[in-house]
């Protein structure tokens, strides 16, 4: 079979469009989400280079995941805000402590989240962070709640949790979460902070 | 509540405050319990005490059953005693030393209790949960040959209802039990993968998939050995419920249902077991896998842990690949504004421009004549001069005529400027740029 006739194949399959549809919107497919997963992982060899002709990558994370990275302008890309990157880096490092993932359940609420966000960073810096603001500012205990539940939606939107609660008050961790953990271990590789952006960003594994 | 009663109860509570009474036992403490209820109760002995050497023989044996340092034995089988006997759980039985050489202890009722609590938790196993059930199923197939023979509402009190509340409603009892101590165990489990992970990384992984395997094959084992059992525990009682309703005994009916609310309950309580303890598995398996065996130093942590700490406004943000999102245009790009009537303003109606035939033509073609006129008799004629001169004229008409002469007599005649093309009044205040219209 040819090279044109196995891509007609795959984009011929059912799942495609759904797939498609996510990773061009930044949605991260994991493993636990054995349909799409398998055949993305099974029609990786035809769907890279498809993707590669819209000028994105198609990467695949060593703990189950895959996701599309755009590097021209045709998909086009967004960062995900300070607030939402603040607490995504939180939730990955909650799902690191054993705490959570051997002697409980695996679950996690918007509490932990924030108890650990205060047990790392001051207020003072938390609501800097969170309004996207340089001045002094105070962040109310409710109005910090109800950014950390946005972004929690958000980061669910994204598929790197899944919500056991609509207002994202308790949720658990999918495995593209690890995304995280490699960000920050390319980011730290690079000297300036402007190249570890683009270098992160463009993740030329 | 009344107040008398209310009134006792607070006088129950302020002197137990009062009192020095409490129960704060070490796990080793309990063990020497759960020794003596065994020795004096649980094996066929005839004792009913216990001396404190003997206890102190007790501890000295659990000390050892935990490596303790051997030294402090003794100090700790002391402690151990007082404080057995300070939470009442056994008593002096030598009334105070009168009637024997060295201090006689016998257990209270609080210590049977507990005694008798925690060994119930401790024995059951899958094998006795086996029993249970095989037992139950004979029973409740006796009960069911017995209710085809009942006749009488006695027969069926005595043959079915009784039995039913008495023994398989003591047996789900049991069950129920037994799914509690499943419960405790896996607790443990969790705690001990737990303490394994911190203290040994990634040397904990091999023990920690061992006992992750067995509490899982404990739970399916549980599963195949209850849903199997249930099963034909409830086409019993749905049997013996269809007989009982065909003679129409109430108490019966009541018994049977609470025997398939309780195997509901235990039906549920397995699923929902097998659905937790399988995530439990997978999320500590994927912990295992991911982490522990990528990461045994926790450098991942830490170096999220610092990065979050020192995470500022510069600090770059992870990107996502977004593709524009179709528009999808609502009803109101799609559907085409309602048409409004529409009406012409009367005041400001303009009036068809009839350069040929209408009025003001012909008002220009006098003008252009009365010109040539007086062209005939003088060498000039001021153009105001003309145009003053129509007075009868009406105004707007007046105003058009004057172009349309302007413009024939520009092409046919020279034409001066009087003073620098001066203004001059025609009528009213309407006023010309003045010019000579020459031969």
């Amino acid at each position: 079979m040819s090279d044109h006739e196995s891509l007609g194949k795959a984009i011929a399959n059912t799942l495609f469009p759904l797939a498609d549809h996510k990773l061009r919107r930044g949605v991260h497919l994991s493993i636990e989400d054995v349909e799409l997963f398998d055949f993305v992982k099974l029609n990786y060899s035809e769907l890279a280079p498809f993707y590669r002709r819209y000028e994105a990558e198609l990467l695949e994370g060593a703990e189950g995941y895959f996701y599309l990275v755009s590097q021209g302008a045709m998909f086009g890309q967004r960062q995900l805000s300070k607030g939402e990157m603040l607490v995504a880096l939180t939730i990955a490092h909650l799902y690191r402590d054993p705490e959570h993932r051997i002697r409980g359940t695996g679950e996690i609420s918007v509490d932990h989240v924030i108890a650990r966000l205060e047990a790392l960073k001051t207020m003072e810096d938390i609501a800097r962070v969170m309004t996207e603001t340089r001045v002094k500012t105070d962040l109310h205990p409710a109005k910090m709640r109800e950014t950390v539940l946005d972004a929690i939606k958000k980061l669910a939107a994204l598929n790197f949790l899944t919500l056991l609660d609509p207002s994202g008050a308790r949720f658990r961790c999918k495995r593209p979460i690890h995304r995280f953990d490699q960000f920050v271990t390319q980011v730290e590789s690079v000297a300036t902070p402007k190249d570890a952006e683009v270098k992160a960003n463009h993740e030329t594994e | 509540m009344e107040k008398s009663q209310l009134k006792t109860l607070n006088e129950i509570l302020t002197g137990f405050l009062a009192s020095d009474f409490e129960i704060a036992l070490s796990k080793s403490q309990l063990a020497l319990l759960l020794l003596v209820y065994y020795r004096l109760y649980a094996i066929e002995s005839q004792e009913q005490d216990v001396s404190e050497s003997e206890l102190a023989n007790y501890f000295q044996s659990i000390d050892r059953l935990e490596s303790k340092d051997p030294n402090g034995t003794q100090a700790r089988a002391r402690a151990a005693i007082n404080s057995l006997h300070k939470s009442n759980i056994i008593v002096r039985s030598d009334c105070g030393g009168l009637s024997a050489l060295e201090p006689i202890f016998s257990l209270t009722s609080l210590g049977r209790a507990i005694g008798e609590v925690i060994s119930r938790n401790l024995q059951f196993d899958k094998e006795t949960l086996k029993a249970i059930i095989s037992e139950a199923i004979v029973r409740m197939s006796e009960i069911a040959s017995k209710a085809s023979s009942a006749t009488s509402a006695d027969e069926w009190r005595n043959l079915v209802t009784v039995p039913v509340r008495d023994f398989v409603e003591g047996a789900f009892e049991r069950i129920l039990r037994y799914q509690s101590s499943l419960d405790l165990r896996h607790e443990a489990v969790r705690e001990e993968i737990f303490k394994l992970v911190q203290t040994k990384a990634d040397q904990a992984i091999d023990p920690c998939v061992v006992l992750l395997d067995q509490s899982m094959q404990t739970i399916v084992e549980l599963r195949d050995t209850l849903l199997g059992s249930l099963n034909k525990t409830e086409e019993i009682a749905l049997d013996i419920l269809v007989r009982a309703r065909d003679a129409e005994n109430a108490d019966a009916m009541a018994a049977i249902n609470g025997i398939l609310k309780r195997t509901n309950q235990i039906s549920e309580w397995t699923h929902a077991r097998m659905q937790a303890w399988s995530l439990h598995y997978q999320n500590a398996q994927s912990f295992l896998r991911n982490v522990v065996r990528v990461d045994p130093n926790r450098q991942g942590a830490e170096r999220l842990k610092n990065f979050i700490m020192l995470f500022d406004e510069t600090t770059p943000c992870l990107s996502v690949c977004r593709e524009p999102a179709i528009l999808h245009l609502n009803n109101s790009f799609l559907i085409a504004p309602a048409e409004r009537p529409t009406r012409q303003r009367e005041d400001f109606a303009i009036g068809e421009l009839e350069l040929e035939a209408g009025i003001a033509a012909r008002i220009a073609s006098g003008i252009t004549d009365r010109v040539k006129a007086d062209l005939e008799t003088r060498d000039s004629v001021r153009f105001s001069e003309i145009l003053t001169s129509l007075e009868g004229v009406p105004w707007q008409e007046l105003h058009l005529a004057a172009g349309i002469a302007m413009q024939s007599l520009l092409s046919n005649h020279e034409i001066a400027a009087i003073q620098d093309y001066a203004w001059t009044k025609v009528r009213g205040t309407a006023e010309i740029q003045d010019m000579e219209i020459q031969k």
